[in-house]
């Protein structure tokens, strides 16, 4: 974790610990992963949060890497999408081919988890460049199997930190087109959810200490909300102290 | 050490219907290894009843094997012989098996103007792009695997740092389709998605089409093929004869997609044991095999290593200032002894 970002404190005499607003998005995306799904999971945070779903209520959860690794168990979150362990401790490993192919295109994957640059009050999500793509600001990698994942996975969950430059109005490019599974953008200060009215997300829970204010100044559009915005329940010690435990074997 | 594997395949004999030597009739694997025996005599016996030099021997063996010519037994001769200038060159890897050996070696070699296609272009990619070798990137992402932005890809991208890049840009089910294709000699591969995306704008290779049968609207990509493609595997047997396991990636088509074929490999051994998972390329699909121990680091080779994630790490530092890279590229890699 950033040693520099600010840290929320928590007042509830329930919880006695600190937590950063990076981990409280990881741990509300880890509730998300259901047990026995399959879920495609992407590099970093969302790859952390299928661990720590894994390791706390969703033990049976399978796994799917784009690298090709189907059902890895690993002790630890990779570092990359491709290393050892998973292949070590995958149920089977496919070829990239076959990974897209038969397994994403043939709909085997029920849920996936995606991190994105930018995102738009629809869902529509750029992770190739900001600025103009001719000749761009920061060059960002590109696609990967994003645009692949959210369109042939059941359910699609965006994790991404939020700032007025991340929740944007307008996406400087179109990386991963908003697709029907998509349900559930989860930030560092809040959640969303796709309304099945307006195509919109909504604002549905603010993370502990987050206000609606807050929210709203750090998004590009004007956010609609829930017609009751919740809070995410606190991180429990459980929670903290396996996440932590997983961060600090990366 | 190195082993090189002349094929004779069935083109041969009709490009050369006169052929001396008339190894095309021969077994079709023919090693090096007994290449220089019989030119260690000094002479060969040809079916004609001719004798010839062991210039003449190696005369026809460089003008008259379509897939792989002359003696070549080291990773420096493997890539003169293999990869030029203004090439299409695959080098593929998926964070595992990456060939940095064999890339390392083009880059001393100054090759330049090379289209290279790597899926998921890290750190060997920044690192060919940064020393000017490479005109045009295929890819399909472009980063340091869980650590973020490639420096020197996006230097090249947005400051045309040490030279314009131009790029063709895909995800990755695209360019494994367009992979799929090329080793399927398929004019194209086809799928769902892509085309609602802004890639399509600037992605020449991609485009609508309508499926003949549901009317469907789907994507076709333009297949790939390499003038060469690059891996680096576990091992392989003493006839060429390449095995390789773990996460596979798109080695297999980028392979099959390819005019000719370099393979770097941990060891050379006799026999190759079953492994779960494992797939084998056969040495009639493959130019040339050079034995490069640790040939994939700082990536890994399952079973041989493991990954130097400590480098991934530092790579984010080195690669970001172009003196540093710089500076960390000639006394790492250029000022090296290829295997």
């Amino acid at each position: 974790m950033d040693g520099g970002q600010r840290l929320a404190v928590c007042s509830r005499v329930s919880c006695s610990s600190e937590y950063t607003p990076d981990e409280i998005m990881t741990i509300a995306a880890a509730r998300r992963f259901k047990n026995r799904a399959t879920c495609f999971v992407g590099v970093g945070l969302p790859s952390v949060a299928a661990c720590l779903g894994r390791a706390l209520h969703a033990p049976d959860i399978v796994l799917v890497y784009e690298s090709g690794a189907v059902g890895p168990k690993p002790s630890r979150p990779p570092l990359s999408i491709a290393d050892g362990e998973l292949a070590d401790t995958a149920d089977f490993v496919v070829s990239v081919p076959e990974m897209f192919s038969y397994w994403l295109q043939g709909r085997r994957i029920d849920m996936g988890f995606l991190g994105a640059a930018q995102i738009d009050r629809f869902g529509n999500v750029n992770s190739t460049v900001i600025g103009d793509y001719g000749s761009p600001k920061v060059r960002l990698p590109g696609a990967g199997g994003a645009p692949q994942i959210a369109l042939c996975s059941g359910e699609i969950v965006v994790v991404l930190r939020q700032t007025r430059r991340s929740f944007v109005a307008q996406l400087d490019f179109l990386t991963t087109a908003r697709c029907q599974g998509l349900t559930t953008v989860i930030s560092d200060l809040g959640i969303f959810e796709i309304d099945p009215v307006t195509a919109e997300l909504k604002l549905t829970s603010c993370h502990p200490a987050v206000t609606v204010a807050r929210v709203r100044e750090a998004t590009a559009w004007p956010l609609k909300t829930a017609d009751l915005v919740g809070e995410t329940p606190l991180p429990t010690p459980l929670e903290l102290s396996v996440l932590r435990g997983l961060n600090a074997g990366v | 050490m190195g082993y090189i594997h002349p094929r004779w395949d069935h083109r041969s004999p009709r490009k050369n219907p006169n052929n001396p030597i008339g190894w095309s009739h021969c077994a079709s694997h023919v090693t090096i290894c007994q290449v220089n025996i019989s030119c260690s005599s000094g002479h060969i016996k040809a079916q004609s009843n001719k004798w010839y030099s062991h210039a003449h021997v190696l005369y026809w063996y460089i003008v008259c094997s379509p897939t792989c010519v002359g003696k070549l037994t080291t990773l420096r001769e493997a890539i003169l012989e293999f990869v030029h200038d203004g090439d299409t060159v695959a080098a593929e890897g998926f964070s595992h098996l990456v060939p940095f050996a064999a890339g390392h070696e083009i880059i001393r070699l100054e090759r330049r103007n090379l289209t290279l296609v790597r899926l998921s272009a890290d750190l060997i990619a920044d690192q060919m792009v940064g020393m000017g070798c490479v005109k045009r990137l295929i890819f399909s992402w472009a980063g340091n695997p869980g650590l973020g932005l490639l420096h020197r890809f996006r230097d090249a991208v947005e400051n045309e740092w040490p030279i314009p890049l131009q790029i063709e840009e895909h995800n990755h089910a695209g360019l494994a389709a367009a992979l799929v294709a090329g080793a399927a000699r398929l004019p194209f591969g086809v799928l769902r998605g892509y085309i609602e995306t802004d890639l399509v704008q600037y992605t020449a290779t991609v485009t609508p089409i309508t499926c003949p049968f549901t009317g469907e609207t789907l994507a076709a990509v333009r297949a790939v093929n390499p003038d060469v493609t690059i891996i680096h595997a576990q091992r392989a047997d003493t006839e060429g004869n390449v095995q390789l396991w773990g996460i596979i990636g798109v080695q297999k088509e980028a392979v099959l997609a390819a005019k000719k074929v370099v393979v770097t490999v941990e060891e050379i051994c006799d026999r190759l044991e079953p492994v779960a998972n494992s797939i084998v390329l056969p040495s009639w699909v493959i130019s040339a095999v050079v034995c490069v121990p640790g040939g994939a680091r700082p990536s890994y080779a399952h079973g041989y290593y493991g990954r130097d994630n400590d480098f991934y790490r530092a790579w984010d530092d080195i690669s970001r200032d172009r003196t540093r890279f710089s500076e960390w590229m000639a006394d790492n890699v250029l000022q090296c002894v290829a295997a």
